[in-house]
């Protein structure tokens, strides 16, 4: 009963009912216990993303059901979806989709300031954030400052700003060259180890080696656990 | 809250240039309000002004007398009548007067007519910037003096530094009003305080009584008579109408038009905030997936648009009161031209309607992306 997820008989279907109907997800059931770290393989347009983004709150499935924490959240509105995102999950992207405009502190701190978070206490902990990814002296920079090892690692502490239950990475090293994408792998491995549970969309097979267990989908389809 | 505003600064200022323009047209709209209607107050000012000696004052008398000449004798104005007239709600100013009829004179009427006024406010009776034909007006409330019509004094020969004599005390003729400044040819203006010891008089002819608003003037008479039930209260209502509709018209219109051009600046603002959004479409799926809900980036999109309006408000209601104040210079029927606080206000609230206005649709828009269409968004 330790599931923090908890997904059945998921179908995630697009333009229903007319002629360009898509069906991407079929029937996908799974469980994902505390403190694991999942790995989910699969060709481009196999539906992994599209399974993340349901799990994440960011996309509603067309049928069956996803528990978070044990609660039924097919349901809930838009508002309580991004409370969701806001307070239990974390995102990665293979883009960073770092917020250009703010400094590296600031996206850290965005989480935090949209959950009204008192002021200090959020400038404190975006600090210490950026400091366990080593960026502490890049407070003040600009995204388009760093590079991309350098983003990915701030997009990180910002996944991790709310203390989130479940951080959802969607090939976080795929635009990244091998030895920083590493370092990115290392760093999702120690945060791993300290309790922090992961679902990682990768083609990366040096995730593979880390992860507690490895899903493939192919066409929409979990098949082998 | 606070760190909403921090963040919609921040990214108003991401494109200075489009945020100022668009602050501009705002600017030039709210400056064409704020200039316009203080012309427009202006012209009611001084309409105001001047109706208060045309009829726009009431003129209050005792019921018993039968018209404001026979006033003295069973008059009931004293000053303690005074003072609760002062006191009523809508009333600016009460200035009494009294009248001393002298003998009639067969087929021509009274050889004189007194009327006693106090020399501070005797501008509401003989009115406003008396024309004096020779010699000064008069001075205190207690001075032995007399202002002659001028036709009094040519009909009599008198002319400044005679005296006269009324009730065995002599006056002094100080001055001599122009050719057609009184409506009566034997009008002879006196002050009130010597009159009244003079005559041995303990209470008033009659009284004006100035409005706060000359266009509630009738009404305002109306509660005196209901209130007083021995007083009779009488208006000049017709031109008071008439001038406050004028003043309305010129109101709606010069409002019209600095609306107009203040709605193109809304316009501009929608125009601004749509593209602004359609850039950051991806920021804004990003602000969704880490948790922002649908209103608080609804709320942060109108913030933006409103501050931005705000600035040109605020810059707008500045240019407005300097333009305003310029104006009194150039004309002088534009002299009472001013911004009032109301008017101020009033533009500002505008400004930050215009804000939500222009912005909604925006905001709206941003607020209902999907987060992951948003994202993907390059």
């Amino acid at each position: 009963m330790n599931n923090i997820i908890e997904v059945k008989d998921v179908k995630k279907i697009y333009n229903q009912g007319k002629p360009n109907e898509l069906i991407v997800l079929k029937d996908i059931d799974m469980k994902i216990k505390k403190g694991e770290m999942i790995a989910i393989f699969g060709p481009s347009g196999s539906g992994k993303s599209t399974l993340l983004h349901i799990i994440g709150c960011l996309d509603r499935a067309t049928k069956g059901k996803v528990y978070i924490e044990g609660k039924d959240v097919s349901g809930l509105s838009d508002d309580e979806l991004a409370f969701i995102r806001r307070d239990k999950m974390g995102f990665v992207f293979q883009q960073f989709n770092l917020v250009s405009a703010l400094t590296t502190l600031e996206n850290v701190e965005l989480p935090m300031r949209i959950s009204n978070m008192n002021r200090e206490k959020t400038r404190k902990r975006a600090k210490e954030l950026l400091k366990s990814v080593d960026l502490g002296e890049r407070l003040n920079h600009f995204p388009r400052q760093l590079s991309g090892g350098e983003m990915q690692r701030v997009a990180m502490a910002r996944a991790l700003a709310n203390e989130p239950d479940v951080i959802l990475a969607d090939e976080p090293t795929g635009n990244l060259d091998s030895k920083t994408g590493e370092e990115i792998v290392n760093l999702m491995v120690k945060l791993n180890k300290k309790g922090y549970t992961f679902i990682i969309v990768t083609h990366d097979l040096a995730i593979a080696k880390y992860a507690s267990r490895k899903l493939n989908i192919k066409d929409g389809k979990i098949w082998r656990r | 809250m606070n760190d909403l505003i921090d963040l919609a600064f921040k990214n108003i200022l991401r494109t200075k240039t489009r945020t100022g323009l668009t602050a501009f047209g705002v600017l030039i709209g709210i400056t064409a309000i704020v200039a316009l209607g203080s012309i427009s107050e202006g012209i009611n000012a001084m309409i105001n002004e001047e109706l208060q000696f045309l009829g726009g004052t009431i003129i209050v008398t005792s019921k018993e007398a039968s018209g404001i000449m026979m006033g003295f004798g069973g008059s009931e104005i004293t000053t303690e009548r005074l003072n609760e007239l002062e006191s009523f709600s809508g009333v600016k100013q009460v200035v009494p007067l009294s009248f001393v009829v002298g003998e009639i004179v067969p087929m021509q009427g009274p050889e004189y007519v007194i009327v006693g006024v106090d020399p501070d406010q005797q501008e509401f009776y003989v009115g406003k910037g008396i024309e004096l034909d020779s010699g000064r007006e008069l001075e205190s409330y207690n001075e032995f003096s007399v202002l002659l019509s001028y036709q009094y004094a040519e009909e009599h020969n008198l002319e400044v530094g005679d005296t006269i004599e009324f009730e065995e005390e002599d006056f002094e003729v100080v001055g001599v009003l122009g050719p057609g400044v009184a409506d009566q040819d034997n009008l002879i203006v006196m002050p009130l305080g010597a009159m009244m010891d003079v005559y041995d008089l303990d209470s008033y002819g009659a009284a004006y009584v100035v409005p706060d608003d000359v266009g509630k003037i009738e009404s305002l008479a109306e509660e005196i008579e209901d209130d007083f039930d021995d007083l009779s209260a009488q208006t000049q209502a017709e031109i008071a109408n008439q001038a406050s509709q004028i003043v309305d018209t010129i109101r709606i219109f010069t409002l019209g038009i600095g609306g107009i051009s203040a709605v193109v600046g809304g316009l501009g603002v929608m125009n601004t905030m749509i593209m602004s959004i359609m850039e950051r479409r991806r920021e804004i799926g990003i602000m969704k997936a880490v948790g922002a809900t649908n209103r608080f980036i609804l709320t942060q999109i109108l913030l933006e648009s409103v501050i931005i309006t705000l600035i040109g408000g605020v810059l707008g209601v500045m240019l407005g009161s300097l333009g305003s104040y310029s104006l009194r210079f150039a004309s002088e029927g534009l002299a009472h031209a001013s911004v009032t606080p109301q008017l101020a206000i009033g533009s500002l609230l505008f400004a930050t309607f215009l804000g939500l206005f222009g912005g909604f649709y925006p905001a709206w828009k941003a607020a209902k992306l999907d987060p992951i269409e948003a994202i993907r968004y390059e």
